[in-house]
């Protein structure tokens, strides 16, 4: 695994999940098959290939984010 | 009142309601009754809006008296999915962390069904937040499959699904994220279409992945279909996915010939997903029908299933973990174990990994669209065969590949539709997609097929 128990216990903690040993166990198990899944999906992207994450500025001329405003 | 309420399709309703042979409110009254009978063992109704379906029934019964009906929807009444916002009702997306949350504001399909008459029966079971598998640990159980009650919908429209084939409605509004609408359609023998991307604006509707939730309807047919999706598409500011294109009607469409057009068949993915048996037949048959009919069948070469199922499954993954992530800091027992399992290793997700998938993401969608220009349709099945309702292992969310999840990532167009029935009498199904943006052809193709393959007679007996 790329983490550790131990690991993915500060990783968590990091993230503001303080949860209790039983709830890292489930952390620790469901992390092991989205790592088979991350692994599978790992591709080699050049400097040049297009990003995928674009933003489109007149988008938020007519949506704008409500949420961050308030 | 002689007409079966529970037989009618939304078609034939609006026929009745259009020639004065049923009022709004006796068709109201008779789907509260089936409700009333029936839900208790089918559970697909989180909320039922009893007086408020009657008083909209009344107004709409003086409306088309005086006025005439105003669209085929006057009159009609249907379900959403309990993660689509109705002003004043309560939207729980089947959690107890919205157990009270009454929305504020209409969605906007809501605000175009109720504008062209249509009227809100309540919100249907789904899975929690739209997501996980069927669980007995949240706000209410799991609704059952009516076809058989010991079997699953599938999910996680499964409440609407449920309610339209059992005719607690005529029609339902539904959420596709990878399969949501086509999975539980297929298994609850209905119609479901996952419209194009950008097609039907997703505002006021609680989200599972951003880039990959569609909503879109599910109702009896093929011809009930197009009939809502003409409501229910077109541009909406609020959703940043919308695009700007004029709608067409397209019940309007279905009776156009198919002769000459080019079904691509995924023959690869059929071998990868490993089709059971009877669906393979059913599905067979059909692709035999659509060649009678005129179409050209032709194997197609798409990137594997996997590619697809990984990169939607770690997107999702990283928007449900930023979505849920003050629930899982604050709360985390108010989520059941399912969907608290499904999501928290999202924290360990990796910067470079999520674009990663991203980059991938739009790599497969660009394949797909030049598969699209050899054929117009791609025909595959919708789903395996229905299975008994239980308990899902937790970990069956990161595994297996499905028909459905590519076409969330590429935004085309998919419709699930039954195919006919197996051995025990659960129903079967396939999918047909299209272009980005040719709803038309592909409901034309589906109104077509399902008139040869004759499978829309049989409903469930629940009485």
């Amino acid at each position: 695994m790329r983490f550790n128990r131990d690991e993915i216990k500060a990783i968590m903690a990091s993230a503001g999940l303080n949860v209790d040993e039983s709830r890292i166990d489930e952390v620790v198990s469901a992390y092991g098959h989205v790592e088979v899944i991350l692994d599978r999906a790992k591709r080699s992207w050049a400097y040049l290939d297009l990003p995928a994450n674009d933003f489109n500025a007149l988008l938020a001329s007519s949506t704008g984010n409500k949420a961050a405003e308030s | 009142m002689s007409v079966e309420v529970g037989r009618l399709t939304l078609a034939q309703s609006a026929s009745l309601l259009r020639a004065g042979s049923i009022s709004p409110v006796e068709l109201v009254d008779g789907y509260l009754k089936r409700i009333s009978d029936l839900d208790g063992k089918l559970q697909s109704m989180i909320t039922v809006c009893g007086d408020f379906a009657r008083a909209q029934a009344k107004l709409a019964e003086r409306e088309i008296l005086e006025t005439k009906q105003r669209s085929p929807l006057h009159g009609v009444p249907y379900t959403l999915k309990d993660v689509i916002h109705a002003k004043g009702v309560r939207t729980t997306a089947q959690s107890r962390v919205l157990k009270d949350y009454v929305a504020s504001d209409n969605s906007h399909v809501q605000d175009l069904l109720a504008g062209a008459g249509g009227i809100l029966l309540g919100k249907t079971a789904t899975w929690e937040f739209t997501h996980g598998g069927p669980s007995w640990d949240v706000l209410a159980p799991p609704a059952r499959n009516p076809w058989n009650l010991d079997y699953d919908t599938a999910g996680s429209s499964s409440g609407s699904c449920a309610a339209v084939a059992a005719g607690l409605c005529s029609a339902s509004i539904g959420t596709d994220t990878g399969g949501s609408i086509r999975t539980p359609s297929a298994w609850c023998g209905v119609t479901g279409l996952k419209p194009t991307y950008g097609l039907v604006s997703r505002y006021g509707v609680l989200p599972n992945s951003f880039s990959q939730d569609h909503v879109g309807p599910i109702a009896w047919n093929v011809e009930d279909v197009a009939l809502i999706l003409e409501t229910i598409a077109g541009y909406d500011p609020r959703d940043p996915g919308s695009h700007r294109l004029s709608i067409p009607k397209y019940s309007e469409h279905l009776n156009g010939a198919i002769y000459g057009l080019i079904v691509g068949i995924p023959v690869d993915w059929l071998r990868e997903a490993e089709v059971a048996d009877e669906v393979r037949l059913k599905f067979e048959a059909a692709v035999s029908k659509l060649s009678e009919l005129g179409a050209q069948i032709r194997e197609v070469k798409l990137p594997p299933l996997q590619q697809y199922e990984d990169v939607k499954r770690i997107i999702a993954l990283c928007d449900l973990y930023s979505i849920h992530s003050d629930t899982l800091r604050t709360n985390p027992e108010l989520l059941g174990d399912s969907l608290r399992y499904r999501i928290i290793a999202g924290c360990l997700v990796r910067a470079d990994e999520y674009i990663g998938a991203l980059r991938m993401r739009a790599k497969l969608a660009h394949e797909t669209q030049q598969v699209f220009e050899t054929v117009d349709i791609l025909a595959l099945p919708a789903a395996g065969v229905p299975k008994p309702l239980q308990p899902q292992p937790h970990e069956s969310i990161f595994k297996g590949r499905s028909f459905n999840s590519p076409f969330n990532v590429s935004g085309n167009p998919a419709l699930a539709m039954c195919t006919g029935f197996a051995a025990n009498g659960l129903p079967l199904s396939m999918q047909l997609v299209g272009r980005l943006f040719s709803e038309v052809t592909v409901l034309r193709a589906g109104h077509q097929l399902e008139q040869a393959i004759n499978a829309r007679s049989n409903r469930p007996a629940l009485n």
